[in-house]
């Protein structure tokens, strides 16, 4: 063989920079496999400047030996043995370095959320037992105090309805005052007919005298009916005198009850205004409640949905698995092609790395920057 | 009756994260690990959409929607990819095979919502 390609360490320096450029793109946000990373690119590095120490340049690819430089020829073939063991040696670690940063990221990522999701969970059901619908606290404060306020608002009903049957009552008694008045204005009638009738059997008395013997008998009747107008005259008089004691007794029995009504009214204003106030406060104090039940769940949705942020915001994690998985796998993919000698090509190796790439992020470190051609960017929805 | 989506995706935050949002809307969600675990749930129960990733180890998302559209039970229940696939032909092979819709990753959880409310069988 007169020629010796030298391909592999021109190529190796693209692509591990592209693996570690493309990694890097998403994991600034913070996971702990930057010094992997780190010792990727410090490698490339590495074997770029032994490349350029051993007289040539990456861009010089491939590279042909003349027969006529054997001594170069040979530190070459050196070189490339040396080159090659090393890599066969380094590839395997770099590569378990990666994917135990990749499966710790990937596990803390999980256990995260899972615990996020416990959270929305658990918000959840506060939300749900400080609902304010059936069955809620609050509610059920409101309910108690619509309840409470009906109930004694019946009390003081019932209250008012006894103050006003008492009411009647003492217009009933002041109806029998005045029928009082009238008994006793009948038995002074009683009492003057007594007397004029008294009067009548005096005068009948003195006729009978007159008329002698023949006037005996009427004298006798003139003396009985003057007898019985005194006894009318002495009933109409304690007729009157009982009147007088009924009506006394009924002014001090009217008396009494006004005095009565007038403090049960009292005591009626007094209870309602304290139940009015009772009522307020249970009111102010149901609204506070509910007040705060809102609150309560209008922080919770927000928190909640601020969780739902998080997690949504957490899948920078699957994208960064990806890119770690297609990174591993392109260094086995390379370390493989390590032991096909002069059968490497460059553009094959390279399309095959590219051919793993899922991310915009890995084609565009691909391409060393330039913007890649996408049907749809992160979060678009394409409907078919 | 709350209508159930099948999630099929090797992220099991991402699966988390689509759940959240899917739950939080009233859905019932089920969850796959791969192409083949999703096809598995798929099991004669009422899914009423699917959403799956594409790549995804023992068997693709691609080749699991191929596979449910050779399912009389399932051939008409809609599916959505959730992918960091954003390449036309990827795109086109969705389409293909029978996608009725293409989100790329992160997705927003309203977009996913609405793109759900849309598709999903009454």
């Amino acid at each position: 063989m007169s020629e010796s390609r030298f391909s592999l360490p021109a190529l190796l320096v693209p692509a591990l920079l592209g693996v570690a450029g493309a990694t890097a793109a998403v994991l600034v946000a913070g996971v702990g496999v930057a010094g992997v990373l780190l010792a990727v690119g410090v490698f490339a590095a590495c074997m770029a400047s032994g490349w350029v120490a051993g007289g040539l340049r990456k861009d010089e690819t491939p590279m042909t030996l003349p027969e006529t430089m054997p001594d170069e020829l040979e530190r070459a073939r050196e070189y490339h043995q040396r080159l090659t063991a090393s890599l066969q040696a380094a590839l395997p670690i770099i590569e378990r370095q990666i994917e135990t940063a990749r499966s710790q990221a990937e596990e803390a990522m999980i256990a995260m959320s899972e615990r996020f999701a416990t959270l929305v969970g658990r918000i959840g059901t506060t939300l749900e037992a400080s609902n304010g619908g059936e069955g809620g606290e609050a509610d059920a404060v409101h309910r108690a105090y619509q309840e409470s306020g009906e109930r004694l608002e019946a009390v003081i009903s019932s209250l008012g309805d006894s103050v006003r049957v008492r009411e009647q009552m003492l217009e009933t008694i002041r109806g029998l005052h005045a029928y009082a008045k009238d008994l006793k204005s009948m038995s002074s009638e009683v009492s003057s007919i007594a007397s004029q009738t008294n009067l009548l059997a005096l005068n009948a008395s003195i006729e009978a005298a007159r008329a002698g013997e023949m006037g005996r008998g009427f004298a006798v009747v003139a003396n009985e009916v003057r007898a019985l107008s005194l006894q009318s005259h002495e009933a109409g008089g304690r007729i009157s005198h009982k009147v007088d004691e009924i009506s006394e007794a009924m002014q001090q029995a009217l008396n009494m009850a006004e005095q009565a009504s007038e403090q049960e009214a009292s005591v009626l204003a007094g209870s309602e205004t304290t139940i009015h106030e009772v009522l307020e406060r249970l009111q102010g104090m149901a609204e506070g409640l509910s007040q705060s039940s809102s609150v309560l769940r209008e922080e919770s949705r927000l928190m909640r949905a601020e969780i739902q942020d998080i997690l949504v915001s957490l899948q920078f994690q699957d994208r960064m698995s990806q890119i770690l998985q297609h990174a591993v796998e392109s260094l086995d993919y390379l370390r493989a092609q390590l032991d096909g000698g002069d059968a490497i090509d460059p553009e094959a190796i390279l399309a095959e790395i590219e051919r793993r790439y899922t991310t915009e992020e890995e084609r565009f470190n691909h391409r060393g920057g330039a913007a890649a051609t996408s049907a749809a960017s992160a979060g678009e929805i394409t409907f078919f | 009756m709350a209508k159930t989506i099948l999630i099929v995706d090797d992220s099991a935050s991402l699966r988390t994260a689509v759940k959240i949002a899917l739950t939080g809307a009233g859905y019932e969600v089920i969850e796959g690990c791969d192409g083949r675990d999703g096809l598995a749930k798929l099991d004669g129960r009422k899914v009423h959409l699917v959403i799956s990733d594409v790549n995804m180890p023992n068997m693709d998302g691609i080749s699991m929607v191929q596979a449910i559209k050779q399912n009389p039970a399932y051939k008409f229940t809609p599916i959505i990819m959730l992918t960091t696939e954003a390449g036309s032909d990827m795109m086109e092979k969705g389409k293909a095979a029978g996608v009725k819709a293409w989100v790329v990753k992160p997705f927003k959880p309203e977009q996913m919502l609405q793109a759900v409310s849309k598709l999903i069988l009454p």
